[in-house]
């Protein structure tokens, strides 16, 4: 009796822990931007994927009705946690636990729905038709998911279990910058407006990740927002808590870099795992130029790489069932790099990676802006599409082996105390 | 006494010296080659090591070894200082290290401290390193590419370096030996520790399970170093697994048991 009671009240304790904490490794920070704050008039849409799944990789989804290209956890199809499809529908997600309700749910969790909306929805109402379908049938979402749609859409939808609310990132009244940022709250469980200030945020968790997007992308937004701007600006942010990016990162590349940075709560953070940024099309545009440029592993350690949902395979470099090898070099560079405790990175050695790789960055983007140009004026079959595709991730491959050639030989050579001095050995030992 | 007495009287000793000094040396070679080096082999219920069979088939009296199973109690009690070398061999380093709590990790130092010798073998690589919070910091090493530290199990070629020729095998440089797992090892820079002397480099590599193709190649199989008045050997790779090379092992805890 008494023991049972214990368990009980053990349970119970347990239950309002996991109720109210947040859950540090699954998190991510994202934005849903229209084509009217674009340099192109291109919607864009944005997740930094923070989760403890960290090896990633890049799969077609061809069970159709819909063809898709996502973001998994590798090795598994189950879920996808960020991808488009052939009708230019992107989608992606921020956890955010305080949506639950209590009761147990059943039906499709995030990543689940993410991928059934990928092979089933073709435009922004589709998905919202999908959530007002599920609403009956039960989800157990937690999340704000971002889409959007050839025909202009670009949206964000606060979900919990059985309810969800939509915000517009084109209607000036809810979005009137033209975008919408969220990381692992929800404003509609939280009584905020849609795009609270760090004030009315004050302290809950992920507050920081959300400000220092928004400042990014307020920064940028007179210039029109690009997608060299949030593969680069914001993938890799790496701000101080207050705001401030630190000196000698993307965002502040004056001044030399303090020794480690604290990476707990930025955007480039401890437990970033692959991030995405879609580049959508202009409607009347083919839906099948949209793009996903992925960047497997912590992004400040990566390069970003174009798919598209017509390519015929992923190319080799974004795909392994135990973990793409970009990615898995990306994973070797950070943790080589990282603190004894785990939570902040040594400084030494980013610019040396930051100049060796954002070139190559730059070098794809522009041979990748000029297929796309020459797609949209003639059109390419898809052996073509594919092949340009296993060029730009061959490409970031080599730089990013390079890169681990160069880092495992500086760790070889690293500088050491010398070895004392040995008496000479007496003899060995010979066993047939 | 005489000049001529003194002169013969130096030449008496000198000739009485050199016809017993043989007679030493061979007492003294004959003492060394005769005491066998002991050996204390460390294992307990559930440490996932197969070093407890695979170490006494060819640690043997024959071959001048006398091993005996140690546990993390006997570690804690004070025992090593009945054995002129400990072997920490293959598990799992965390494991051996929780296994021996701090006490256990405390006791280990400072047996190899006081001249005592230490063998890694894979976890006891680990273990040795100065990379984790619950190493030894016994020998200034750190693993390389950590995250991917499950990259697989399968026979690799490592070289041995003209010191690893010295202490490790005269005969042969290069070896197909069995990996399983071990640390990637390359240099750390704690100021309180010496360096290390590399006795072999991975020429060949695995990469399972995510591990990246190159990450292995170069990086350091075998390395020596001393701790205070002991000395400290790991290995990376299995040279005790049934295919050996078993001399490797054996001229490594020999080494690891003499003193300077």
């Amino acid at each position: 009796m008494y023991a049972n009671r214990a368990s009980l009240i053990r349970m119970l304790m347990l239950l309002l822990i996991w109720k109210s904490s947040p859950l540090p490794l699954d998190a991510c920070t994202t934005a849903v931007i229209s084509g009217k704050a674009t340099v192109d008039g291109r919607p864009l849409l944005w997740k930094n994927r923070d989760a403890p799944a960290r090896h990633n990789e890049v799969a077609l989804l061809t069970e159709g009705p819909l063809r898709a290209v996502a973001v998994v956890n590798a090795g598994s199809r189950r879920s996808a946690w960020m991808g488009m499809n052939e009708a230019g529908f992107c989608i992606e997600n921020s956890l955010s636990t305080d949506l639950r309700q209590p009761g147990k749910k059943t039906g499709p969790a995030n990543g689940l729905l993410i991928k059934r909306a990928l092979l089933t929805c073709r435009t922004v109402a589709d998905f919202k038709r999908l959530l007002e379908d599920t609403n009956q049938s039960g989800r157990r979402t937690v999340a704000n998911f971002g889409v959007i749609d050839a025909q202009g859409g670009a949206a964000l939808f606060e979900t919990g279990p059985t309810s969800f609310t939509m915000f517009d990132a084109n209607d000036p009244a809810v979005a009137p910058n033209g975008y919408i940022v969220r990381s692992n709250f929800a404003t509609t469980a939280r009584d905020f407006p849609a795009n609270p200030t760090p004030e009315q945020l004050g302290t809950i968790y992920s507050a920081e990740r959300y400000s220092q997007a928004c400042s990014r992308l307020d920064i940028q937004k007179s210039k029109g927002i690009s997608v060299e701007y949030v593969i680069r600006h914001l993938t890799r942010d790496l701000s101080h808590a207050t705001g401030v990016p630190h000196p000698g990162t993307v965002n502040n590349a004056a001044k030399p870099l303090p020794a480690t940075i604290a990476t707990k709560n930025t955007i480039s953070r401890t437990t970033t795992v692959s991030a995405a940024v879609f580049h959508g099309v202009k409607p009347g545009e083919d839906p099948r130029l949209a793009t996903m440029w992925t960047i497997l592993g912590d992004p400040s350690f990566s390069l970003a790489v174009p798919t598209w949902v017509d390519v015929q395979s992923i190319a080799d470099p974004l795909t392994d069932e135990n973990g793409a090898e970009l990615g898995e070099i990306a994973i070797t560079l950070r943790d080589w790099n990282k603190t004894d405790d785990g939570e902040s990175i040594n400084t030494d050695c980013l610019p040396g990676i930051w100049s060796d790789l954002w070139p190559v960055e730059d070098k794809i983007l522009t041979l990748t802006n000029k297929f796309q140009a020459a797609r949209r004026e003639h059109g390419y079959p898809t052996g073509a599409v594919t092949r340009f595709h296993q060029k730009m991730a061959n490409l970031a491959m080599n730089a990013m082996q390079q890169e681990l050639r160069e880092m495992k030989q500086a760790a070889v050579t690293l500088p050491a105390p010398a070895p004392p001095a040995f008496a000479p050995v007496k003899k060995t030992i010979v066993i047939p | 006494m005489s000049r001529v007495s003194q002169f013969l009287l130096i030449v008496f000793c000198l000739t009485l010296l050199s016809v017993l000094q043989p007679e030493i040396l061979a007492e003294e070679n004959k003492a060394e080659e005769t005491a066998p080096v002991r050996v204390a082999i460390f294992d307990f219920p559930g440490s996932g090591s197969l070093g407890d069979e695979s170490l006494p088939r060819f640690l043997t009296p024959e071959n001048g070894f006398q091993c005996t199973i140690i546990s993390p109690e006997e570690i804690r009690d004070g025992q090593l200082k009945n054995f002129d070398v400990v072997i920490m061999p293959g598990g799992s380093g965390s494991g051996q290290a929780k296994a021996l709590k701090p006490e256990g990790r405390a006791e280990v130092r400072k047996f190899v401290k006081n001249g005592g010798g230490y063998v890694g073998i894979c976890a006891g690589a680990y273990l040795a390193s100065s990379h984790y919070k619950w190493s030894l910091d016994i020998i200034n090493a750190r693993v390389w590419d950590r995250s991917h530290w499950n990259r697989g199990k399968s026979n690799v070629t490592i070289q041995l370096t003209p010191a690893g020729s010295e202490v490790l095998s005269k005969s042969k440089s290069k070896y197909n030996i069995y990996y399983s797992n071990g640390p990637l090892l390359v240099p750390d820079n704690q100021t309180d520790l010496p360096g290390y002397e590399v006795l072999a480099t991975f020429e060949s590599g695995v990469a399972r399970n995510g591990a990246p193709a190159e990450a292995m190649v170069g990086t350091h199989a075998i390395i020596r170093s001393k701790f205070g008045s002991g000395r400290v050997i790991c290995f990376s790779p299995h040279a005790e697994f049934k295919k050996g090379p078993h001399s490797l092992i054996a001229s490594g805890v020999y080494w690891a048991a003499s003193q300077d």
